[in-house]
């Protein structure tokens, strides 16, 4: 007794059908999570690609008589202080931060991978010192490590990525040496060899596609991380300082009017960091999820 | 019929279904075999034949993903398949007992393998913890392992793999089933003591009178530990026979092709002509017979519908409907 | 006439915290342009060390390989890069061996790029054409990834890669061990056509002894990093000499139910290769071991026909 229908068609073989695009959407079907985080950083980059042009006031331009409103038709989120447009300043902000945190991811991303594929492909005493480097840049939090490199190298934007940058490399050196360790033990490493690649050409040709999955994962958790440390220390004065849009510099500029009763001012840029970094949060946990190895549906 | 004329364990029309993507795959379609009481039955197969989920099924250690869509599995008059867990778990040891491929991974990586075959021994019988040790390190050394006492205080990974093997069939002597399920058990081990292995086996299995079936893809194997021959491709059963008739005339096209494709070492066998070479991809997806993609004397309905068993002389049974038409190739050597 | 290989008492040894195994122990054998030599043993008689010394993937501590002439264990990096192309390897586990990330095309292309045998994309296209029919696959498959082939189309591509700079000699290790019974010989009769046409000298690993019958014409058996019996494939596997060959021999099951064997069972198994005892290796298991076997290792003698044993017993 045939239950159910079976795959079609009949008979003669079936041609995969199924492209991998069809299989990425089927994954991507099975993942609410990172169906609401592609959404949100949907969001994001739309504003930050189109807001500026979009938004009806400057900036910077500074409007005495209607400071502190609250929000309302014409200020969606209100004005601040100095009678600026808060939205503006928001989306405006966008630009910003959203370059610190891919300026940051990409510079950890490039020098932690190059460092790890190395030193975990040739061992040694190199692979020594730079796992002791690592351990104790980990050492610190990086929050506080990103402080402290700001602190001594002064407070601009690109001093601000490289701060926290540095805090960033060992994660990624210890995710790809973790993969090339036992990647290059692999027979196609070896077959690599036997054709006449040279070293440099088995690491970087050969074994660095294969090892680079987690540190890819890990970097779009690093977007949503570099978000929230970059606007830490603008919050605490350190890195970007007032009157430039940052969106750390806006929380800062208004927690001074909490006590007053007027809320929205820190409100809204604040929940702008915790959205975007939630957003870089939940797709980076589900690509962490759909690419572990458990999860083969095959 | 008596009881004892009834196989222990009647597979019918067993079929299980696996999900892939929004589909179902059908991996076993209509398996029927059986395996009677003492006997050594060979289930063969290459890979993808659901030679394993057969007996993972018989076992009841189907992943939670599968389904059975039809079929029973009888041992002993009780439809496996219907029995509760608790049930199940009962006969497990007891009754059936299987042993998979990778030794190492089914011994308890933290426990000594004396503790191992003790605990398996009070599963089976009362008796107190000292008693239940010494018991363990007289099968250890039943089974072939020399210095029982010392090895049995070794954990599995201080075992050779034929050491870990014998430490199963030692623990499965304690539970002394009645149906044995040898998965492969001598795959990556050394041919010399694969050898050893199969020795002890047969003794063993003479000795508390089990059933086996031995799942395998080695017909030198096949040809010298059973009695009666069970070819699966694909899924389904292509053709079951007594050993001997079954190396001495192949019907199915199927199994004369493996054959003709077996190496040995007594002498140097021809490589087969450009006529045989054949693609390789399995479908799962034919309503009929699955070897019909590959099949020289495939015939039009063999695509459609799923040929029966049919008898042919002395217990040989085949599943196809043209196994008279020869190929030119003839029988195997 | 010259061997292409020759080894010359290759040693290798590994260091496992303090204590030193020598996972190949003086191992000398050589190859003749064309022909195909088996090298046999079970797990851990350093069969497969041997090999990638040979090629230089793994490096000798001691003893010399021998290129057509040439002292390879001398040569320097780049020089031995380049040279690469004239020996090659085929390995065992097809789904491992191939980048999961490359085409079909770019692991065969890679090769000539490398080592310059393609003047220009029309001529590489036509290489590549040639050599995927050349181990009967469909050209179309150049484009597929590994995981959307077959076990034995994967292994194919494989071969395919280490033919495809037209090599004297190829290493092949286990070629077929991963492979289904069915496809196993298709591919072994691959190997041979390949070798006939294309006039190459295989070293072929294998435990199987089957399919060292089928392909070879010379075999070498190893125990415990040395070789024991050496000399043509009918000779060995019809007269094998040292007790180690016979009960490996006899413990092969054969595909034939009407035939009843008188099978040696082996007591015991082969010893850790870290606490190696003098004298033969095998001793602790031969049944016709003599005090003298325990003193010193028995020396390789030619006992007539091209057949070479190292044992003490006078068969």
């Amino acid at each position: 007794m045939v239950s159910e229908p079976l795959a079609v068609p009949r008979h003669r073989e079936q041609a995969a059908r199924e492209g991998r695009a069809w299989r990425a959407w089927y994954v991507l079907r099975s993942h609410p999570s990172m169906i609401a985080g592609l959404v949100l950083l949907a969001i994001v980059l739309f504003v930050t690609i189109f807001g500026p042009s979009l938004v009806p006031y400057k900036p910077l331009k500074t409007d005495p008589e209607n400071r502190l409103l609250p929000p309302s038709a014409l200020h969606l989120m209100g004005t601040d202080a100095f009678g600026r447009d808060i939205l503006s300043r928001v989306v405006n902000g966008a630009r910003l931060d959203l370059f610190i945190a891919f300026s940051v991811v990409a510079i950890a991303l490039g020098i932690g991978v190059f460092v790890g594929m190395f030193s975990g492909y040739y061992g040694g005493r190199v692979d020594d010192v730079v796992m002791r480097i690592t351990d104790v840049i980990l050492a610190f939090p990086s929050f506080i490590l990103a402080l402290a490199i700001t602190a001594i190298l002064g407070n601009s934007i690109p001093n601000v990525i490289i701060a926290i940058a540095i805090a960033y490399i060992p994660y990624f050196v210890r995710l790809t040496r973790g993969e090339v360790l036992s990647a290059k033990e692999r027979e196609y490493a070896e077959a690599a060899r036997c054709v006449g690649n040279s070293n440099w050409r088995i690491i970087y040709l050969h074994l660095l596609p294969n090892c680079l999955t987690p540190a890819l994962v890990q970097a779009t958790l690093c977007l949503g991380w570099a978000i929230l440390d970059a606007s830490g220390l603008a919050f605490l004065g350190l890195g970007i300082r007032p009157p430039t849009p940052e969106w750390g510099v806006l929380v800062s500029e208004g927690s001074r009017d909490i006590i007053g009763g007027q809320w929205w001012t820190s409100f809204f840029p604040g929940a702008v960091i915790v959205l975007t970094a939630f957003g870089f949060n939940l797709v980076g946990d589900s690509l962490r999820d759909v690419t572990s190895p458990t999860e083969a549906v095959q | 019929m008596t009881a004892h004329d009834e196989p222990l364990l009647a597979i019918r029309s067993l079929s299980v279904s696996f999900p892939r993507y929004n589909q179902r795959v059908r991996v076993l379609d209509r398996v029927s075999f059986s395996v009677d009481r003492g006997a050594f039955v060979g289930l063969v197969g290459e890979s993808g034949s659901g030679k394993t989920l057969s007996s993972l099924t018989a076992m009841g250690f189907l992943p939670p993903s599968a389904r059975v869509d039809e079929g029973e599995v009888w041992l002993n008059g009780q439809n496996l398949l219907t029995l509760p867990p608790e049930e199940m778990t009962r006969l497990r040891g007891r009754k059936i007992a299987m042993i998979f491929q990778s030794t190492r991974s089914a011994l308890n990586p933290m426990m000594r393998v004396g503790d191992q075959v003790a605990r398996a021994i009070r599963i089976q019988k009362r008796v107190g913890g000292k008693e239940a040790y010494a018991e363990a390190v007289r099968l250890l050394a039943r089974v072939g392992i020399a210095d029982a006492e010392k090895r049995a205080r070794a954990y599995p990974h201080q075992l050779s793999g034929g050491m870990c093997q014998r430490v199963l069939v030692a623990m499965m002597l304690a539970c002394r089933p009645a149906l044995l399920i040898a998965d492969e058990p001598t795959t990556g081990l050394d041919v010399t003591i694969q050898a050893q292995i199969f020795e002890m086996f047969l003794e063993i299995q003479r000795e508390i009178g089990a059933s086996v079936l031995l799942i395998t893809h080695d017909l030198g194997v096949v040809a010298e530990t059973c009695q009666r021959v069970v070819v699966m491709y694909a899924g389904q059963i292509m053709e079951s026979a007594p050993v001997a008739s079954l190396f001495a005339s192949p019907l199915h096209p199927y199994t004369r092709m493996l054959m003709r494709s077996v190496l040995r070492v007594d002498r140097r066998v021809e490589p087969p002509g450009a006529a045989s070479v054949m693609k390789e991809e399995i479908t799962y997806s034919i309503l009929g017979c699955r070897f019909a993609p590959r099949c020289p004397v495939a015939l039009p309905i063999c695509w459609e519908q799923k040929p029966d068993a049919e008898s042919a002389e002395n217990d040989h049974q085949v599943a196809c409907y043209n196994w008279r038409g020869t190929n030119g190739t003839g029988h195997s050597g | 006439m010259e061997p292409v290989i020759r080894v010359d008492n290759l040693r290798k040894a590994f260091r496992e915290g303090r204590s030193v195994i020598w996972a190949v122990n003086g191992v000398s054998l050589d190859i003749y342009p064309g022909e195909a030599v088996g090298l046999v043993g079970e797990s851990g008689c350093g069969k497969t060390t041997t090999a990638r010394c040979v090629l230089r993937l793994v490096e000798p501590t001691e003893g010399r390989v021998f290129f057509q002439g040439a002292d390879m264990t001398q040569w320097s990096g780049g020089h031995l890069r380049r040279q690469r192309r004239f020996f090659q390897m085929v390995f065992q586990d097809p789904n491992t061996s191939l980048n999961p990330r490359f085409t079909v095309r770019r692991t065969l292309a890679e090769p000539l790029r490398l080592h310059g045998l393609a003047s220009s994309r029309r001529a590489t296209e036509e290489m590549l054409c040639e050599t995927m029919l050349r181990v009967n696959l469909e050209p179309r498959l150049l484009e597929r990834y590994p995981h959307q082939l077959s076990g034995g189309q994967k292994q194919r591509v494989g071969i395919a890669r280490a033919i495809i700079t037209s090599p004297r000699f190829i290493a092949l290790d286990e070629p077929t061990s991963s492979l289904d019974m069915s496809i196993r010989i298709q591919i072994l009769s691959l190997l041979q056509r390949l070798q006939n046409e294309m006039n190459m000298a295989y070293l072929f690993i294998s435990h199987d002894l089957s399919a060292v019958r089928f392909l070879c014409s010379r075999v070498f058996v190893m125990y415990l990093g040395k070789v024991v019996e050496a000399g043509p494939v009918d000779e060995i596997f019809e007269r094998p000499a040292h007790p180690y060959t016979r009960a490996l021999l006899s413990a092969i099951p054969i595909p034939d139910p009407k035939l009843k064997r008188q099978r040696i069972i082996l007591e015991g198994e082969p010893p850790s290769l870290f606490n190696l005892p003098p004298g033969c290796g095998f001793y602790d298991r031969c049944w016709a071991r003599k005090p003298s076997c325990r003193g010193e290792m028995p020396p390789f003698r030619d006992i007539g026909d091209g057949h070479f044993v190292a044992c003490f017993a006078e068969e």
